[in-house]
């Protein structure tokens, strides 16, 4: 993918090409996040809303795509626990077949038996999967954004990995 | 197969998975809606390593003055006009003065930003001595709009310096 600047003389018609270019991977990461399509666009939503606000302070000493990536990160971590926190108290499942068929159409080359897996990890280790082995981030990042001690992030690996292999076999 | 090998199978399978989605549908009609009520991105306040106040400036005295430029020749015509694309009659609209003002400003930002894209050594020297130039002008014409205004004395004063430093002027207005 490209790198390009953002020029603020038309701000909109620019901010239209940054999210024509990014918003599938956002959407990747949301859906993930969410397991549900409707509030896999609403964290699209909300991560795009923030990249244009804060869209003067982006500095350029990463890569857009970084910044964006790091922006849709944060409102996916952010939704999921704002949700996780309201369906605590009523109590509701995620539907992994609905899910699982959302994957398959919007990831059509996805291995859903792996996706369903990922799914059904409890919270924390589901985000860390997420981060570490799908978006890339070192156990040590993923420990910052999260709050927790890089210890824990590995642990949580090493109880996400034995979960995903009894699911799978 | 080994617990090893089950594990660096699934390490496999998962860095496989895709990083990409398709939503399904355009999601940009409500986003360009919701970023509609949003704060629009601005300069300020500026991050003074990637935003030098400099600049900033410069872009805002020389928007004034272009556009002061380029309404004052409109309304200094004494021909009658009509038509949507005819110069604006002070008065029927209040923010015309500025809109106007906006306009020349980007047209200038944005002959620089070409000049800076494809020009070479030589016609860069010249348009930003000519940007330099009108600068220096536009400063002119804020300190003397605003006397008591020490930040429109101070921009005089900066693109003036910052005129001085350079060669003889190719392009003069």
């Amino acid at each position: 993918m490209g790198e390009r600047q953002v020029r603020l003389q038309d701000p909109r018609a620019e901010f239209e090409t940054l999210y024509r270019e990014h918003h599938r991977r956002v959407y990747a990461i949301a859906l993930r996040f969410a397991r549900d399509a409707d509030r896999a666009e609403e964290i699209v939503q909300d991560a795009f809303v923030r990249a244009w606000r804060s869209l003067p302070s982006f500095n350029g000493d990463s890569r857009l795509s970084t910044w964006i990536h790091s922006v849709a990160v944060n409102a996916a971590l952010d939704g999921v626990r704002s949700r996780s926190r309201r369906e605590a108290r009523i109590d509701r499942e995620v539907d992994l077949e609905r899910y699982a068929a959302e994957v398959g159409r919007a990831m059509p080359e996805a291995d859903l038996d792996l996706e369903r897996a990922i799914a059904g990890l409890p919270d924390g280790a589901r985000e860390i999967v997420i981060l570490h082995y799908i978006e890339g981030y070192p156990c040590a990042e993923i420990a910052e954004r999260l709050g927790i001690v890089e210890g824990t992030v590995k642990s949580q690996l090493h109880r996400a990995r034995k979960l995903l292999k009894e699911a799978l076999a | 197969m080994s617990d090893i090998d089950r594990d660096r199978e699934l390490e496999a399978r998962l860095t496989r998975a895709p990083r990409e989605a398709d939503p399904g549908r355009d999601l940009w009609p409500s986003l360009a809606e919701a970023i509609g009520a949003a704060p629009r991105p601005s300069a300020g306040p500026p991050s003074r390593r990637l935003v030098p106040r400099l600049p900033l400036q410069i872009a805002a005295a020389l928007a004034l003055f272009a556009g002061g430029v380029v309404v004052g020749q409109r309304w200094g015509d004494s021909a009658p006009h009509s038509g949507a694309g005819g110069p604006i009659e002070r008065g029927e609209y209040p923010l015309a003065t500025a809109a106007e003002i906006q306009r020349a400003g980007s047209e200038y930002v944005s002959a620089l930003s070409r000049l800076d894209e494809s020009a070479g050594a030589f016609e860069r020297e010249q348009g930003v001595d000519a940007a330099l130039s009108t600068l220096q002008g536009a400063a002119w014409e804020l300190a003397r709009l605003r006397p008591d205004d020490p930040q429109a004395g101070r921009l005089l004063y900066t693109v003036s310096e910052a005129r001085n430093d350079g060669e003889e002027p190719t392009v003069s207005f």
